[in-house]
C-alpha cells in the first residue's frame, strides 16, 4: 500500500475545500487529466493495479491508491469515497464508456466527468447509434448484429465481401477483423469474439460493409447537455495498424471546405439530438468521392484530442471539467477560426517488423524531444518497468506548425530527438511513415499502412553498421550490467568537454590488454 | 572472431571496426559522430544514442531505434542450431487457444497457437516445416518469458 493513502482527507472542514479529482485510469491519460486539474487547483486522486506500482501516473497523483484492477468499478468507487472525491473522470478505455459505471459514480453522490450514462448506452450500443444516426439524416453504412457462436454465413453473404467484424461493446481496434471471403469467416469471428470479450467482457459482434480504402475522419464536438453544441473542426487518423490509430492530424488534408461543412453538419445533429453533454467524437469514413458515413460516436475523450487542443487553443479536460462542477450554469467556448496543423503519433512497446508483438522492459534511457511545437504527453519514466500485462501505448509525441508540411517536419524532428533504450519500440516505424512521400503530401486512407508497411523490413545502412560496430569496439556506452569493459573506462571520469577522442587510441589500448 | 547484429527480423555483420569515425560522448548515451576522409573532409555526420548491457544493444542512429544484440558468430551459429526461438514464450501472456495436435505435420508458417498479452492477440506459427512431438502448454494458461509452448521436430529434407 502506498502511503499517500489517507482517509483524513475526506473530513476536511475547510470552509473553501478544494475540490477532489479520481481519474478512473493509468498511464499517459491520467497524467494529462492530472496537469489541468492541478492547473484549476483541483486534488487529484489516482489508482493503481498490481504490476503498475511504478508508473508515472502513480508518481504524479496527490493521494494514490490500489485496486485490484481497472475495470473493478467496484473497487474504485470506494477508493473515491474514501477519499472524498467530488469528481471522477474515467479517460478512455477502461470504464470510460459503460454507462452503469457512470451511472453508480452519480448514484454514490460523485459527478462523472463526461455524458449522460443514457446518451453513453445510445452511442456504445453500435446499432443502435446507427440506428440513431439513421434517423436523423446522417448516413451509414450497410450493418448486422450478430450474437456470440451464431452462424454468420447468411448473414455475411447478404452483406457481401470484403465486410468487416467488430466487437459490439468497445473501440481502440480490439476484436476487429477483417474478412475477405467466406473461408476466413468462422476463424476470424471466433478470434474477434475472443478478443471482445477479454478487452470489454462481451463477445458479441457486429458484421459491417467494408468501404474499401476510405479515409477515417472524425469531428470533435462538445454539448452543453441542453441541446446546443459545438464542433471542434475534424482529425484525420486514417493511418492504422491492425486498426488503431497510431498518427492523427487536425486539419485533415485535402479535404473540400463542402465536405468538412457537412461533416460538422452530420456531428452537430447528433450532438443536438442527444442533448450531449460534455467531449465526444463523430466518427466517419470518408470514400475517394468525399461520401460519408457515420462509423460511431464516441462518448468520451479521445487518445488524438491534443491536435484539436494544438489547432483550436482549448484544453479540452478543463472544458470538461469545468462543464462537471458548473452544471447547467457551464457555457460552450467561443470557437475561434483553426490556426496552423498539428499531428500526433503513439509511441508503443512493439515490434512493427514482428507484427506489432509486445516489447516489454524496464526503460533504461529517456530522452524526450523538447523545443518550439513539441509537446508530449508520457506515461512512463526513466527506471520504470513496463509490463506486459498493460496496454503497450508509452506516450503520445505531439507536434504543432504554422501549416502541415511544418508539422511533418518538427515530427521527424521530434522522433530524431527521441531517446527510449531498455525496450522495443515503434519509433523507426513512426519516423518511415513521416518520412513516406505520401505522407508528407497527405493522400492516405486507412488501407495505407497494411499496404506500404507490411514488410516493415528495415535495413541497417552500411555506414551505421560500420560506426555501431566502431561504438561497441569502443566500449564507451557499455551500462552498468554490461559484463565486457575493453579499453580503458577512465574516458568516463574525464571532462565531458574533452572532443573528438579517437577510435585510435581505443585500439591500441584494447589491442594492448588483449595482448597480456 | 566476426561480430553481428541482430535484431528480431535480422541479423546484420558488422564490419571490422577500423577507427574511420571519431565521435563526441554526450550526457544520455548520446553522441555526435564524424567520419573524415584523410584529409579532414568532412565525409559523414551522424546524431544518435547507443546502450551496451552485456549483449543487449540499443542504438538510436538519426532518430531509428534498433533494439537487439550484438553477437560474436560462434555465439549465434549455438542460437541458430537452436533454431526454435519462436517456440519458447518472449513475454508474460496467456495461451488462448492451441491449434495443432501432438503428432501432427505442420508446414512452416502454419499457426500453432494463439497468445494474448497487452490486450491482443498474437499467433505462434512454426518456424521451419516438422513434426509435433510434444504440447507443453494448454488454452488459458499463463506464460512466462522462457517458457517452452510446443517441441517441434524438424522434417529430413528428403
Amino acid at each position: 500500500m502506498m502511503s499517500r493513502y489517507s482517509s483524513q482527507n475526506s473530513s476536511q472542514n475547510s470552509s473553501e475545500k478544494k475540490k477532489k479529482l479520481l481519474v478512473a485510469n493509468r498511464s499517459e491519460i491520467a497524467c494529462r487529466i492530472f496537469q489541468t486539474c492541478r492547473e484549476m487547483g483541483i486534488t487529484t486522486i489516482g489508482i493503481y493495479a498490481p504490476g503498475d506500482e511504478d508508473a508515472r501516473h502513480v508518481t504524479f497523483a496527490d493521494e494514490v491508491a490500489e485496486v485490484s484492477a481497472y475495470l473493478n468499478a467496484d473497487a474504485i468507487l470506494k477508493v473515491a469515497k474514501d477519499l472524498g472525491a467530488d469528481l471522477i473522470h474515467p479517460g478512455y478505455g477502461f470504464l470510460s464508456e459503460r454507462p452503469a459505471f457512470a451511472e453508480a459514480v452519480e448514484a454514490a453522490g460523485i459527478t462523472f466527468v463526461g455524458p449522460r450514462a443514457e446518451t453513453m448506452r445510445l452511442m456504445g450500443e453500435k446499432i443502435a447509434s446507427k440506428k440513431f444516426a439513421d434517423e436523423h439524416t446522417v448516413p451509414t453504412l450497410p450493418w448486422v448484429k450478430v450474437k456470440e457462436g451464431e452462424d454468420l454465413r447468411p448473414i455475411a453473404k447478404r452483406i457481401g465481401f470484403p465486410l468487416l467484424l467488430k466487437a459490439s461493446a468497445g473501440g481502440g481496434g480490439k476484436g476487429m477483423r477483417r474478412v475477405n471471403e467466406e473461408s476466413e469467416l468462422e476463424a476470424a469471428a471466433e478470434s474477434a469474439s475472443a478478443e471482445a470479450r477479454s478487452a470489454f467482457g462481451d463477445g458479441a459482434l457486429f458484421i459491417e460493409k467494408l468501404v474499401l480504402e476510405p479515409r477515417h475522419i472524425e469531428v470533435q464536438v462538445f454539448g452543453d447537455g441542453k441541446g446546443q453544441g459545438i464542433h471542434l473542426y475534424e482529425r484525420e487518423c486514417s493511418l492504422q495498424r491492425r486498426h488503431q490509430k497510431i498518427w492523427e492530424e487536425a486539419p485533415a488534408p485535402h479535404l473540400s471546405k463542402k465536405t468538412k461543412a457537412g461533416l460538422y453538419q452530420a456531428a452537430l445533429q447528433l450532438v443536438e439530438a442527444t442533448q450531449y453533454k460534455g467531449a465526444g467524437t463523430v466518427e466517419f469514413l470518408v470514400d475517394e468521392k468525399e461520401n460519408f458515413y457515420f462509423l460511431e460516436m464516441n462518448t468520451r475523450l479521445q487518445v488524438e484530442h491534443p491536435v484539436t487542443e494544438m489547432i483550436t487553443g482549448l484544453d479540452l479536460v478543463k472544458l470538461q471539467i469545468e462543464e462537471a462542477l458548473l452544471g447547467d450554469d457551464f457555457k460552450l467556448p467561443e470557437v475561434r477560426p483553426a490556426h496552423g496543423a498539428a499531428i500526433e503519433v503513439r509511441l508503443y512497446a512493439e515490434d512493427p517488423a514482428k507484427g506489432f508483438l509486445p516489447t516489454p522492459g524496464k526503460v533504461k534511457e529517456l530522452i524526450w524531444p523538447q523545443g518550439s511545437g513539441i509537446r508530449v504527453e508520457s506515461g512512463i519514466e526513466k527506471g520504470q518497468e513496463v509490463n506486459p500485462q498493460f496496454d503497450s501505448m508509452l506516450a503520445k509525441l505531439i507536434v504543432s506548425g504554422v501549416d502541415r508540411d511544418q508539422a511533418v517536419a518538427k515530427m521527424k524532428e521530434a522522433l530524431k530527438q527521441t531517446v527510449i533504450f531498455g525496450l522495443g519500440t515503434n519509433q523507426s516505424y513512426l519516423l518511415s511513415i513521416a518520412e513516406h512521400p505520401k505522407v508528407k503530401e497527405g493522400k492516405v486512407t486507412t488501407a495505407f499502412l497494411e499496404k506500404e508497411f507490411s514488410n516493415f523490413f528495415p535495413i541497417l545502412a552500411e555506414e551505421d553498421l560500420e560506426l555501431l560496430s566502431e561504438l561497441h569496439d569502443s566500449a564507451e556506452f557499455r551500462g552498468q550490467g554490461g559484463s565486457l569493459q575493453k579499453g580503458s573506462n577512465k574516458s568516463i571520469l574525464e571532462s565531458p568537454w574533452e572532443k573528438y577522442r579517437t577510435y585510435d587510441s581505443q585500439a591500441l589500448k584494447a589491442k594492448a590488454e588483449a595482448a597480456q | 572472431m566476426s561480430m553481428k547484429a541482430k535484431f528480431s527480423h535480422a541479423e546484420f555483420d558488422l564490419p571490422a571496426p577500423e577507427g574511420k569515425w571519431t565521435w563526441e560522448r554526450r550526457p544520455g548515451g548520446v553522441f555526435n559522430a564524424e567520419k573524415r576522409d584523410s584529409k579532414g573532409n568532412l565525409l559523414a555526420r551522424k546524431k544518435g544514442a547507443i546502450l551496451e548491457e552485456g549483449n543487449k544493444l540499443w542504438f538510436q542512429i538519426e532518430g531509428r531505434l534498433w533494439a537487439g544484440e550484438v553477437l560474436n558468430t560462434a555465439l549465434s551459429a549455438e542460437a541458430e542450431a537452436a533454431g526454435d526461438a519462436d517456440l519458447i514464450a518472449q513475454f508474460p501472456g496467456k495461451v488462448r487457444k492451441v491449434l495443432v495436435k501432438e503428432g501432427s505435420e505442420v508446414e512452416e508458417g502454419d499457426e500453432l497457437l494463439l497468445v494474448e498479452a497487452m490486450k491482443m492477440e498474437f499467433s505462434v506459427k512454426a518456424p521451419f516445416a516438422g513434426k509435433l512431438e510434444k504440447i507443453h502448454v494448454k488454452a488459458d494458461q499463463q506464460v512466462s518469458p522462457g517458457d517452452r509452448f510446443l517441441d517441434l521436430i524438424p522434417t529430413e529434407d528428403a
